[in-house]
């Protein structure tokens, strides 16, 4: 093979003189293509960037559209219906056969597991629940004196962490702040002792502080604060909304006196 | 010393043996083999950034070369030629035989290119078999099976170089 390599080293020729001509034209050469290739860098940074946005935008949801919001355990969701929500928690209306003279009324949710209802405690008389009308617009505790009552509207934690706010909120503004829809939604309660009313109630996101309001023209009214301030999503004395009930306080209970707390939920808006 | 210098230096020690290896893989063309050996130039210095700090710089200059030569037959359009309005042919490299040059080339020519790359990376550079695998970046066998296809061919070709010229003119 010597012979094969000194063939192309013949072949090869000699190396040429290099003149700073050469140099020059190649280290321009070279100047030229990295300035190129930067500028295509830029310009296909620039453009991918420019396609994120738009895809970004293209599936984002509407700025300012009240129809977006979280609908359970946190998850972002599109805004849904009553029935959706029906449909998505499990929500069942709550026969209204049973409520009479019931020690607990429950909210079903199927899927998840549901609390024990909370039981008045022996030697307590278990407050009578009237319900006013077919659609549980109003539930009435008639109490008497030295009874504790527990009216307990429970509804199972709906999952691990709880419902989102958001899911809270998507409840009460599509299910129970319209009178013709609220029928489909019976809340609430489980978990709250409030101080001075003996209200269990769950009807509130999680997290949010349940503050017995001072009652008027008889009534008591129940607003949740959110964590963090702004606007309490208010239980108030409105008897048309199907989750009202009266709240006994036993501070405040008087001998067959009939102490009625009507409370209904109404969207944060 | 700067990036542009370093590359300068790098130029100034190593464009002439870029360029007549270069011409072994062109076949002759001294034309194609300066395109050759301005592409491979240009690349490097587009990475001189990353090369510099490494060792092995002439090899990834030849690797440079070798693609560039190697890669221009994938392209459906060969955009080295232009016309000019004067006849610029420079002169031949001078050697010792003209004759046999021009044969050795032209036997060169005939060789498929990766063929005629392996030959000149192992025979002119004297690369082992490991570094050619690494220059042209394929395995070892690769590179004896077209080394031992190569120099079948050269044989034939160089062992009767006036009939081959004959046949080729």
């Amino acid at each position: 093979m010597t012979n094969l390599k000194n063939l192309l080293d013949e072949a090869a020729g000699s190396e040429p003189q290099l003149t700073d001509a050469d140099l020059t034209a190649d280290l321009t050469r070279g100047r030229r293509s990295l300035r190129r290739r930067r500028i295509a860098g830029i310009a296909t940074a620039a453009t991918g960037t420019v396609a994120a946005v738009g895809v970004a935008l293209s599936l984002a949801p509407s700025v300012g559209s009240t129809d977006t919001a979280a609908a359970g355990d946190g998850q972002q969701t599109v805004t849904k219906t009553c029935g959706q929500l029906r449909t998505d928690y499990g929500l069942k209306v709550t026969e209204s056969s049973v409520a009479h003279e019931m020690a607990e009324i429950k909210l079903e949710l199927p899927g998840f597991v549901a609390k024990p209802a909370v039981r008045p405690r022996d030697g307590q008389t278990v407050g009578t629940i009237t319900v006013t009308n077919s659609v549980w617009d109003m539930v009435t505790f008639t109490d008497k004196p030295t009874f504790t009552t527990k009216g307990t509207v429970q509804v199972p934690p709906p999952g691990e962490h709880g419902w989102s706010d958001e899911a809270w909120r998507q409840v009460a503004r599509n299910c129970l702040d319209r009178s013709n829809a609220v029928a489909s939604v019976k809340l609430v309660a489980s978990g709250k002792q409030l101080p001075g009313a003996k209200l269990w109630c769950d009807l509130k996101p999680a997290g949010w502080t349940p503050v017995v309001r001072p009652p008027a023209n008889g009534q008591y009214r129940l607003d949740f604060l959110p964590p963090g301030g702004g606007a309490p999503l208010v239980v108030s004395a409105d008897a048309k909304r199907v989750n009202s009930f009266t709240i006994p306080s036993a501070a405040k209970l008087n001998s067959g006196t009939q102490h009625r707390f009507t409370a209904s939920c109404h969207p944060v808006r | 010393m700067s990036r542009d210098g370093e590359f300068l230096e790098y130029v100034a020690a190593h464009r002439g043996r870029m360029l007549r290896t270069a011409r072994l893989l062109a076949g002759g063309d001294h034309h194609w083999a300066e395109d050759l050996v301005q592409t491979a130039l240009t690349k490097l210095y587009v990475h001189w950034g990353k090369v510099r700090q490494t060792e092995g710089v002439s090899s990834y200059a030849d690797r440079i070369l070798i693609n560039a030569f190697i890669d221009e037959r994938r392209r459906f359009w060969r955009s080295r030629e232009t016309s000019t309005a004067e006849f610029d042919d420079p002169q031949p490299p001078r050697g010792p035989d003209h004759a046999d040059r021009l044969t050795v080339l032209d036997a060169l020519a005939r060789l498929p290119r990766r063929q005629r790359a392996v030959v000149v990376l192992r025979y002119f550079q004297d690369l082992d078999v490991a570094a050619v695998a690494r220059v042209m970046d394929c395995s070892e066998g690769t590179v004896k099976s077209q080394t031992a296809r190569a120099l079948t061919k050269l044989r034939d070709l160089i062992d009767d170089p006036l009939d081959t010229l004959e046949r080729a003119r």
